[in-house]
């Protein structure tokens, strides 16, 4: 929710001051790279950016890697990992065989920083649960 | 309620994998799409080292991510019932594969073409017996996603015969791979029965879920010993 | 089917008594409903008892039927309390064991007379009249000529229909060339049970067992008696049983251990003698059951043989008179020490081990043996804590004896060229630990039996056997020797065999696939007449004149073997669920038409009768019998005549078996207290079974006999340089040892190599691999899935390297029952490495066992 806030706040100060940022350092900032994914997501889910109507995982047509990799411009590597994968990549699932459909390794755990509860995406992932 | 609820132990499973191999036979494995695999590493290094055995199929989420994403592009192939189980209609899938990489666990399988014969040479007895035979769990179609159902088409048959008591308890009533194993690595359930045993065996044993971060709330629960968690 | 009233009151009934469930009600109708509407057409289920036969541990099953098409396969759960508490993916995977398109469906003859794995025998099908007659034929001419030239050989076979049948049937035809595989399985294991206490088998008492020493026995993925060891250990483990595995590759029994000792190959015996010594300078030795029940009081001479008097008795020193006596109850036997009885030196068994073993120390065995010497002295303490020498416990009102420590093995001590000697070892700690028969150590089998197994061999010359059995070659191979019968064919004179082989039946077996330095035994299958009677067309019917198709263990009848358990034991079969291809005939009607034919019928149902034992419901001469017939009478027999009713449909009959049967019928009744027979913890009989073989040597001039390997392999105890095998002391150029081991997805016969869901259980099933360490592949510069040559003085074979760290850096692993040959066979079944192929073979002269074990090779990367 504090994003949603610290969202609308920027956008507010964005439009308000931006005559004045010809000179301000554009470097991404991790809160700037956050803002502009979710601002590209927003306009992805009101028409805004057009994404196809293909709901597949095919690289090219598909709707998925349109949204991450084409517009959120996620790099391959913070998925899918070559022949190696991390050491936390999941409990057990680093070494299940991969069925003949999975191409490439895929690091699970990277979807949660958006598609958790509270996250810029759609809600996939349900509250983390206590320990 | 009911909850279903399995415990898979991880200290007692020696790695036999005879669990995969009834899960293949009871549900007319797909060639390149298991639903139940074993996973198997070593953990440390010589001479203290030792092989860790533990197998996933699906988990049956309370939470299911692949269940909110089928809903969320409105295709609403995948369904939770009553019992907790999980399942995914065949001719509402639409085989886009997004349940896939949202899946913590990896279980679902996008199948290329089924049903299958095992032998491309002659088919078998058992790879004839007709479509319009086998349970609709059973009837799979071509390039859309297949996997674990807690062979539903078992536990069905408790609830008809108004035993849904005995689930996990009479062999016709227990998810195959639970059945088979050797060495008891395995227990199915309802978790809400009174005297539950699955219910004792996660407290006793300290059996958790995986991947808690995800917030799944997974209906499968493991004794873990060694590797990572 | 509609959801009608009388199930809407039973359900309701039901939710009624189990108020708890709170299931609502509209749940159980939506089920209902959304089942009755799925158009499932409607399939006749019914669920049929039988026992799984893919290996020897003959497994409960409860077979699923639908519509007369066997649908799946579950375990019996009422075998559960009596054996088997699940089943392996083999026993649920039987399905395709039996409906597989590369079965065999009638019989063959060959049409190119040019036999060779890399040979198309031009099969071409024929009558099974022609193949009775043509067969037939043959038989007869050999039996007029001399019956001996026939030999029959089996493996799986055995487990089929059982041995009784064609041992009936070699006896009514007149040849003792009946040749099962025990030496290709762990022969040397029982020899030196027999040779210690008189018949063999043995279970450790898992249940109360507190230490469980388990020497590369490995049954989580094979073994004869896994499927009950399995879940048994299991549960102790949780109870508190600590359990070491001593071998050189972690197995998934290894993995599950607390222990794992990584031994180098071969030198296991080096280990056992050296705890016996740690074990012995402690004094945490049984005494009394040393003094009570074995030979370890015996008095050995200069030449090694034991003290007797004129009657034959052995001899003790008797420390009331201070003289030499016959044991018994006013003789206080000494344990240690050495005598002088008229004039000549003499010293107790036990004290000639104790000074045999007073180099092996614990450096010494971490030298040899690659045991680090805290682990030596850590297991010696372990062993001393936990097998509570004099300890006694109360069970069913009997006082016994209390010692749970138990020393198991399998093959990893009797698949070598010292088999013998090495299990030896292990009984003779065992002896020193008091845990034979006590509770929780290990419980041995029909303790003496066959008294006969104390005496020395004749040693027998010229052999009577074509696989040289009991002969000067192999004096006290009792179980045949598999692998000899093609080393003799190939050269009948040089093995003085007074006849030369002709024709072979080989039923249920792919004995020359499995053997060690395999390529030999194909060899010899091109210089005899080759009836193979099997199921697919393996590289041993690749090699026959004729094949004969079988039926599958869920296509037949059979009085079913069973295992037993320390405290259970029972009477089991197998029916028939199907024919799937409409074969007409089993090795048990093959057996019964040749005997027809032969004239011999009246003869083979008698022998039937005494092989199976059949006093009370014999078989009848004069009348036909179906194999269901002939399990019917033996079913009666055995059961004392309990139903056949109740067979069909329980598909066995369990008893559980008293403490007195279990814990007070072994030992203690035959070996313990004055005026008894002794367990051998010195066998004696090797000496004079040396001596014939010597005689032998000299009278027949017999150049081939090299008496130092004998002399060596025939000592009555055990010693260190029974850890260094042929190989390790020729093969110095070869720096690696290898080592083979079963997986659990394979057997040898070759059928499961076709198994489609055998084959689908992971990527790794497919194929076999060449196990190497991390540090050694680093060394080698080798990573998993290169390609790597083995080179053993036998030949090269090449395949997959796979790095682990769960074997020794010295050790190489490959599993066996990969790489099948068979042209016949689909590619997707010929993958990986036949290991077979390259291993040496020295022999145990003992026992006939074939070593597997003990080859030295050395690794190239390609």
């Amino acid at each position: 929710m504090k994003w949603l806030g610290f969202i609308l706040l920027s956008c507010v100060l964005n439009s308000a001051f931006a005559e004045q940022q010809k000179t301000v350092d554009v470097r991404p900032t991790k809160e700037i790279k956050t803002m502009n994914l979710a601002r590209i997501a927003e306009q992805i889910r009101n028409g805004e950016i057009d994404v196809g109507k293909d709901y597949s995982t095919n690289f090219k047509t598909g709707r998925f890697h349109i949204i991450h990799a084409d517009k959120l411009l996620i790099d391959c590597n913070n998925c899918h990992y070559g022949k190696k994968y991390k050491a936390d990549y999941q409990l057990m699932g680093k070494h299940k065989p991969m069925p003949d459909k999975m191409p490439g390794r895929l690091q699970r755990s990277v979807c949660l920083g958006c598609h958790a509860e509270g996250g810029i995406a759609t809600h996939l992932y349900g509250r983390s649960a206590e320990w | 309620m009911a909850k279903l609820v399995r415990v898979i132990d991880m200290e007692r499973c020696m790695g036999c994998r005879a669990c995969i191999a009834a899960c293949h036979m009871e549900n007319h494995y797909t060639p390149g799409s298991p639903w139940n695999e074993m996973v198997e590493y070593e953990n440390g290094t010589y001479p203290d080292v030792r092989t860790i055995f533990g197998t996933m199929a699906c988990m049956h989420c309370e939470d299911a991510p692949c269940q909110k994403i089928c809903d969320e592009i409105n295709v609403h192939a995948i369904s939770k019932n009553e019992y907790g189980v999980v399942m995914v209609d065949y001719d509402k899938c639409t085989g886009c594969g997004y349940c896939a990489p949202v899946c913590p666990y990896g279980v679902p399988q996008l199948n290329k073409q089924a049903p299958q014969s095992l032998y491309p040479e002659q088919e078998t007895p058992y790879e004839a017996i007709p479509l319009a035979q086998r349970h609709p769990l059973h009837q799979k179609k071509n390039n859309v996603m297949e996997k674990c159902t807690f062979c539903w088409h078992k536990l069905e048959k408790a609830i008809i015969a108004g035993e849904p008591e005995l689930i996990g308890k009479k062999p016709e009533y227990t998810p195959s791979c639970d059945l088979v194993c050797p060495v008891n690595a395995r227990l199915f359930g309802d978790i809400d029965q009174q005297d539950s045993e699955v219910k004792q065996y996660i407290g006793k044993k300290k059996a958790a879920q995986l991947k808690k971060e995800s917030g799944t709330n997974p209906q499968v629960y493991y004794v873990v010993r060694g590797g990572d968690f | 089917m509609p959801y009608n009233r009388r199930e809407f009151i039973k359900t309701s009934v039901a939710l009624i008594a189990a108020a708890k469930m709170a299931t609502p009600l509209k749940s159980i109708a939506a089920v209902a409903a959304k089942a009755k509407h799925s158009g499932i057409l409607e399939s006749t289920i019914r669920y049929v008892k039988s026992t799984c036969a893919h290996c020897v541990n003959f497994c409960g099953i409860n077979v699923k039927m639908e519509n007369d098409v066997i649908r799946a396969i579950y375990p019996d759960p009422e075998r559960a309390p009596f054996y088997n508490v699940g089943i392996c993916p083999k026993g649920v995977s039987g399905v395709f064991n039996t409906y597989n398109p590369y079965r065999i469906k009638k019989p063959l003859k060959r049409s190119n007379p040019k036999k060779g794995l890399d040979q198309d025998p031009g099969w071409v099908e024929i009558s099974w009249e022609e193949a009775f007659e043509t067969i037939t034929g043959k038989l007869k001419a050999i039996r007029q000529d001399d019956p001996r030239k026939l030999i029959w050989q089996h493996g799986h076979g055995k487990y089929l229909i059982g041995d009784k049948f064609p041992k009936a049937f070699a006896k009514a035809f007149g040849t003792p060339n009946l040749v099962h595989r025990t030496t290709t399985c762990e022969a040397a294991r029982h020899v030196a049970d027999e040779l210690t206490w008189g018949y063999h088998g043995f279970l450790p008492d898992i249940e109360h067992c507190n230490l469980l020493l388990n020497f590369g026995g490995n049954y989580f993925e094979a073994e004869q008696f896994a499927r009950w060891l399995d879940h048994a250990t299991t549960d102790a483990k949780e109870r508190g049983m600590k359990i070491v595995v001593i071998e050189p590759r972690l197995s998934s029994t290894a993995s599950k251990a607390d222990e794992w000792i990584p031994i180098r190959p071969g030198k296991d015996v080096v280990l056992i003698l050296g705890l016996a010594r740690l074990l012995i300078k402690q004094n945490t030795i049984d005494e009394e059951f040393l003094l009570s029940t074995t030979n370890a009081t015996a008095l050995v001479a200069g030449d090694e043989t034991l003290l007797k008097d004129d009657n034959g008795q052995l001899l003790v020193w008797d420390e009331l008179t201070q003289s030499a006596k016959p044991f018994s109850d006013n003789v206080k036997p000494a344990l240690r020490g050495s005598y002088l009885v008229d004039g000549k030196a003499y010293v107790t068994a036990f004290q000639h081990f104790s000074n045999s073993i007073e180099e092996i120390t614990p450096a010494y065995v971490a030298e040899e043996a690659g045991v680090p010497e805290k682990k030596v002295f850590w297991l010696a303490e372990e062993l001393a804590k936990q097998v509570k020498i004099g300890a006694t416990v109360v069970m069913d009102g009997h006082k016994l004896r209390y010692r749970p420590v138990a020393i198991h093995t399998f093959r990893g001590l009797s698949a070598k060229e010292f088999g013998v000697q090495n299990w030896r070892a292990g009984l003779v700690l065992q002896m020193l630990l008091g845990s034979i028969d006590a509770v929780g150590g290990i419980n041995l089998h029909s303790v003496y039996k066959k008294p006969q197994y104390f005496d020395a061999s004749k040693a027998e010359y010229p052999p009577s056997r074509v696989d040289l059995q009991e002969s000067v070659f192999f004096p006290h191979a009792t179980h045949n020797v598999a692998q000899q019968v093609a080393q003799t064919v190939m050269d009948p004179k040089h093995y003085g065999l007074e006849y030369i082989p002709e024709m072979q039946i080989f039923y249920a077996t792919n004995r020359p696939f499995s053997t060690s330095d395999s390529q030999k035994q194909f060899a010899s299958l091109k210089k005899t007449y080759n009836v193979v009677i099997e199921l697919v067309m393996t590289e041993t019917a690749q090699m026959a004149d004729i094949v004969l198709p079988d039926l599958t263990y869920l296509e037949s009848w059979h009085l079913s073997p069973s295992r037993y358990t320390p405290r259970t034991k029972h009477t089991a079969i197998r029916q028939p669920l199907t024919n799937a291809y409409q074969i007409e005939h089993d090795a048990y009607s093959i057996l019964w038409q040749l005997s027809k034919r032969l004239g011999i019928l009246d003869d083979y149902v008698k022998n039937v009768n005494k092989q199976w034992k059949l006093k009370k419901h014999p078989l009848q001469t004069g009348q036909d019998y179906s194999a269901e017939q002939a399990v019917e009478q033996i079913w009666l027999e055995q059961t004392k005549g309990k139903d056949f009713a109740y067979a069909k449909e329980h598909g066995f009959i369990g008893k559980h078996l008293s403490v007195e049967k279990t814990y007070l019928s072994g030992v203690d009744k035959k070996f313990k207290g004055a005026g008894k027979p002794k367990m051998n913890f010195y066998a004696e009989q090797l000496v004079h079974t040396l001596a014939n073989v010597k005689q032998q040597k000299k009278q027949h001039s017999l150049k081939m006999i090299d008496l130092d390997r004998y002399q060596l392999a025939l000592s009555p105890l055990p010693k260190k340089e029974h850890g260094f095998p042929t190989p390790h002391r020729e093969a110095k150029a070869f720096p690696f040892y290898l080592i083979t081991y079963k997986r659990m997805y394979r057997n040898q016969s070759g059928n499961t190599a076709l198994n489609p869901i055998l084959n689908a259980l992971g990527p790794d099933v497919q194929e076999n691999f060449v196990l190497i360490n991390q540090k050694s592949a680093d060394q080698l510069s080798i990573k998993t899935g290169e390609q790597v040559v083995v080179e053993t003085r036998v030949g090269k074979v090449q395949g997959k390297a796979k790095v682990i760290e769960g074997i020794r850096p010295d050790t190489l692993a490959i599993s066996y029952h990969y790489g099948q040959q068979s042209l016949a066979f689909p590619d997707s079944a010929k993958q990986g490495i036949w290991i077979n192929s390259v291993l040496e073979n020295y022999s145990d002269v003992v026992s006939g066992m074939e070593s597997f074990n003990d080859s030295k090779c050395r690794l190239i990367k390609v």
